[in-house]
């Protein structure tokens, strides 16, 4: 019965991935909460931007800079792709589909790394379009973006960011379990607690994931931003120790 | 020929609960092996701790050899259904059944041959979510029979079924273990065991008796299986 993190995680990035990886994004498509996740997502996002807009006419910001301010809303997809991670692992709690799971693939660690996998790459798409929605939001407001190097950048960087923010989603999942309790934790944490953080302890603030979030956008509001280097680094870091930390606490719980 | 399942001195302690406590017992190929106890005994739990639901805390439970979680694809050698929800309840019973072939690596043609095997065919459109309880079983069991294992492990898979369903249950497992497969069952129905196993194991956290169907009976001079099934675990009360 053992099932040792190294033989779980390595043989899950091994062979025969493939099949674990589809029956993850049938399940994630079965129900109707990415879905909804998403379309919420890009809602508030189309939101976002234009109260934007109307804060860039109030200051009569112009040119990059207004267009800079509004796509940059897109960034709030990360929100969203960490929920869409998250319903992965507490779909499996909520439903008590842990069992038939874990009879497919007994191996803890390849279901984990399947899911970490599933996140990260419905995450590109989720910051794809949050972009695409924010930069729409900047043309209708008649502050489209010309894409110099630093427009190509944020776009990239939102993407970047929405995509690791799945698999976080996903041991975030696994450490808190229910699912209600999980998508407060994140908008609460996220939205709230740390943005208070980031602001009141700037020099401990970047070091948190929205810190070095903020620091890959470049946001005018982080005083103290990290390289970027070292700002993936530290989400990657998160991450890492994140989904150990779960796979640590799951590789003898009881299948639900 | 070596047993296909092996259970030695398994055992499952919850804070100060002894819920399994060194069940040792073999299920041979060709062969319909049943466990039986009251509810509470530690038949669930020694099912999961032999699939790698659950982690023992002391012993071990062999496949062929290998425990579950080893075995390179599990699913394929043990069909494994248990009391839990078959799949996700917004799929339909074709499409988790196709997702399982697509999990095992086999076609998803594999799904349709086993919609009839289980009599799902007419139910195959319809959600999880709106199956009856017989109709939940027999999709489990649908899951189980997938990866074309040669070995069964089933908890309590005739609870919901209807008449034909036992009496289709019973034809199956039987002709499942004549073709040369082993089976693990749990079950409350000791009449269908009498009728459906070769070999019995009466669990009450131990093991009360294992052996052949027959032997117990004539053991505890009884003429029915539920006779003698009352008659170990009734000597056992009294001698607590």
């Amino acid at each position: 019965m053992s099932d040792g993190m190294s033989s779980g995680m390595s043989s899950g990035m091994s062979s025969g991935m493939s099949s674990e990886l589809a029956s993850e994004f049938r399940k994630l498509w079965a129900g109707r909460g990415l879905l909804y996740t998403v379309a919420i997502g890009l809602g508030l996002i189309a939101m976002a931007g234009y109260g934007t807009i109307q804060t860039v006419n109030d200051q009569g910001t112009t040119g990059a800079d207004a267009a800079e301010q509004i796509v940059r809303q897109g960034f709030a997809g990360l929100l969203f792709a960490t929920v869409a991670g998250s319903l992965l692992v507490t779909g499996e709690y909520r439903h008590r589909t842990w069992t038939r799971t874990y009879l497919i693939t007994p191996r803890r660690g390849r279901v984990l790394a399947a899911k970490a996998l599933v996140a990260f790459l419905v995450g590109i798409p989720v910051g794809v379009l949050s972009v695409l929605t924010s930069t729409l939001v900047a043309v209708l407001g008649g502050h489209a973006p010309t894409y110099t190097g630093d427009m190509i950048r944020l776009n990239a960087m939102i993407v970047v960011i929405s995509a690791l923010a799945g698999p976080w989603g996903v041991a975030l999942g696994y450490l808190i379990r229910n699912q209600v309790a999980t998508v407060i934790a994140i908008v609460a944490y996220t939205s709230g607690i740390e943005a208070v953080l980031i602001v009141a302890a700037p020099s401990f603030g970047r070091f948190l994931p929205g810190g070095a979030q903020l620091s890959l956008l470049h946001d005018p509001e982080l005083t103290m931003p990290l390289q970027a280097w070292a700002a993936v680094a530290v989400l990657l870091g998160y991450v890492a120790v994140a989904l150990v930390c779960a796979l640590r606490r799951e590789r003898t719980a009881e299948a639900l | 020929m070596d047993p296909t399942i092996v259970c030695k001195d398994l055992t499952k302690v919850y804070g100060s609960r002894r819920v399994v406590d060194e069940v040792s017992f073999q299920v041979p190929a060709g062969s319909v092996t049943a466990l039986v106890g009251r509810n509470g005994s530690g038949k669930s739990t020694t099912l999961r701790m032999l699939l790698g639901l659950t982690a023992p805390t002391a012993g071990t439970a062999l496949i062929n050899g290998v425990p579950y979680r080893d075995l390179p694809a599990p699913a394929r050698v043990v069909g494994a259904a248990t009391t839990d929800v078959p799949g996700h309840p917004a799929l339909t019973v074709r499409a988790q059944l196709r997702l399982v072939a697509r999990s095992l690596g086999m076609p998803v043609t594999a799904a349709d041959g086993v919609l009839e095997t289980v009599d799902l065919t007419d139910a195959a459109h319809r959600k999880i979510s709106a199956l009856s309880l017989g109709m939940r079983q027999r999709l489990s069991l649908g899951c189980a029979l997938i990866g074309a294992p040669r070995a069964l492990v089933l908890d309590e898979p005739a609870n919901g079924l209807d008449p034909d369903g036992i009496r289709w249950l019973r034809a199956f497992l039987r002709a499942f273990a004549d073709g040369g497969g082993a089976v693990l069952v749990s079950s409350h129905s000791l009449d269908e065991i009498e009728k459906t196993a070769d070999d019995v194991v009466v669990l009450s956290h131990r093991v009360r008796y294992a052996g052949t169907v027959s032997a117990l009976m004539a053991h505890e001079h009884q003429a029915s299986l539920e006779d003698a099934f009352h008659s170990v675990l009734d000597r056992e009360a009294a001698a607590v």
